[in-house]
């Protein structure tokens, strides 16, 4: 009978040592051609080659000045995004998934913590990843993940931080472009609205974000991983999503306005930042 | 907090109980034997259904105490004082285990006090609780109350609060079992449990966990940093611990029931 995780998921537990002992966590690596065919992943694949060659419509029509803020290249980005318990900051983190370069392909690497003694060692793999990239792009990523992640380094003692000016938070970024396009009692945007409205995808069979923590429970309560495998699935398909959605970003030059103006805002924060370190 | 490190008290009372794995007792002469003194240690279930209608029947002779008593009178564990032959039903005690041992034919009831937590006066509050008198449990089998042989404080905290409280403790009348003590057999009873023939029972109480080691990892940090682990941090932490441990405590009570061991008490040297 398949009622574990690894049964029904491909991947291989790791270990990763905390000073004192081997502690372990599972990981799941998938390559580009492994992804199911849909318009995000054909939209990855028709422009990746392009981006590698920094030759998206973008970044060939605005200055290298505009593009400061949001134009990083292949090997020096990480994408992210994390699954927790909850939004409170004391919730714990089961899933970080990840997705970056590699090769010349896209790689989705995701972390699980198949029970909450294992997060230590999937922090702690995610930041020796992470180290090795200089930019991050993420969907809320500078408000929730990241701050998520510093505040479980802390729990356990290990000092960790990803600095703002190194983060680029596709939210921040899209929700305004996007927002006259949401319903109307819509406030904020999932990265599956962002999909839907950029490249027409639907997502079908996916666990609502409410429901992800309980699945997470019931499964280490003992609980079939069925609702918990859906979970995993949508935060691969997430990070994935993410590059799709940022090479959108450099190809589409609808997004030039979008561009100028949070370089403008990214300014105000360096002179905001500037002023606090005369004072 | 209090709830995990009363579990690991059971687990490692339980434990010692199930195992036996050369049938020659081996394990209760090095572990609890030694402990407490006494060959054998039972542990009383949680819920024991006819202890509850007792107290029912007793609210029933004594109406005018039964709403304030509500929330306590309904726990097994419910011990009373007793006065002569009597057993008062308004002088209650409830201590959070309750442990049987035999030697021989002699049948010893003890009650077990467990504390958790990083301060000295939370082990000095157990001193007096047992003072007005003999305490009795209630068999409602034999419609007789079973005397209480003695009491055990088994504190679950640093090792120098424990030293710092041992006398005051053992001079009111207990037994102290220190963390130092109940950390070193849990080790020596995952150590079996991991092992056949319990390694398949096991598996199935805890499916999530490829080893007991760390359970005991979660345990010395129960002891060691409680004022960390009862962050709000630590929430998931401690409901997989608890989840856990109800999951052994479950499966150990089957086993130590099947597992009697095969040697004569009485045999034992102390």
């Amino acid at each position: 009978m398949e009622d574990r995780i690894e049964d029904k998921l491909k991947g291989r537990v790791i270990y990763v040592s905390n000073g004192e002992e081997n502690i372990e966590c599972y990981r799941m690596l998938k390559r580009q051609n492994e992804m199911p065919s849909d318009p995000v992943v054909k939209y990855v694949e028709r422009n990746l080659h392009r981006w590698k060659q920094g030759k998206l419509h973008n970044i060939d029509n605005l200055p290298p000045e505009l593009l400061k803020w949001v134009y990083f290249k292949p090997e020096e980005t990480l994408f992210m995004d994390t699954e927790t318990l909850g939004l409170s900051y004391r919730d714990a983190i089961f899933l970080i998934g990840m997705s970056y370069f590699k090769k010349g392909e896209v790689v989705v690497d995701l972390l699980l913590a198949r029970n909450p003694w294992e997060e230590q060692a999937m922090i702690m793999k995610f930041n020796e990843i992470a180290s090795r990239y200089r930019y991050m792009v993420s969907y809320n990523g500078a408000a929730f993940d990241n701050r998520r992640i510093i505040a479980r380094n802390r729990k356990y003692r290990i000092r960790w931080d990803w600095p703002d000016d190194k983060h680029l938070d596709l939210y921040q970024f899209i929700h305004p472009f996007i927002k006259n396009k949401l319903g109307e009692s819509q406030k904020t945007s999932k990265l599956g609205d962002v999909e839907r409205i950029l490249f027409g995808l639907e997502r079908e069979d996916d666990l609502p974000s409410a429901e992800v923590p309980a699945a997470y429970e019931d499964y280490w309560m003992g609980g079939k991983p069925d609702k918990l495998v859906k979970a995993i699935r949508h935060n691969d398909i997430d990070v994935f999503s993410l590059i799709a959605v940022y090479l959108r970003i450099l190809q589409d030059p609808e997004f030039i306005p979008r561009i100028k103006e949070f370089k403008k805002k990214s300014r105000w924060k360096e002179r905001k930042s500037i002023k606090k370190e005369d004072r | 907090m209090g709830r995990i490190a009363e579990l690991l008290v059971k687990l490692a009372a339980l434990g010692a109980l199930a195992i036996d794995p050369e049938r020659n007792g081996s394990i209760y002469r090095n572990g609890f034997a030694k402990i407490f003194n006494v060959p054998l240690i039972r542990v009383e279930p949680d819920l024991d259904l006819e202890t509850v209608l007792f107290d029912e029947a007793f609210r029933k002779e004594d109406p005018e105490n039964s709403e304030d008593e509500e929330s306590t009178s309904k726990n097994p564990m419910s011990a009373y004082l007793c006065d002569g032959d009597e057993l008062d039903p308004r002088n209650r005690v409830v201590p959070d285990l309750r442990t049987t041992s035999q030697r021989g034919n002699k049948i010893r009831n003890f009650a077990v006090e467990v504390k958790s937590g990083f301060h000295e006066k939370t082990a000095r509050s157990l001193i007096g609780k047992f003072s007005a008198g003999e305490y009795q449990w209630w068999d409602p089998e034999l419609e007789e109350g079973i005397p209480m042989h003695g009491r055990i404080a088994a504190l679950m905290m640093r090792d120098g609060i424990v030293e710092n409280v041992r006398k005051e403790l053992v001079d009111d009348g207990y037994r102290v079992l220190s963390s130092e003590r109940v950390l070193c057999y849990l080790g020596i009873l995952f150590e079996h449990l991991g092992q056949s023939p319990f390694h398949e029972a096991v598996a199935e109480a805890v499916p999530r966990l490829d080893s007991l080691r760390p359970i005991l990892q979660q345990a010395k940090e129960v002891v060691h940093n409680p004022h960390i682990m009862m962050r709000g941090t630590h929430t998931a932490d401690r409901k997989f611990m608890l989840h856990n441990l109800e999951q052994l405590i479950k499966t150990l009570e089957v086993m130590a029931d099947k597992t009697r061991p095969a040697f004569d008490l009485e045999e034992i040297p102390f």
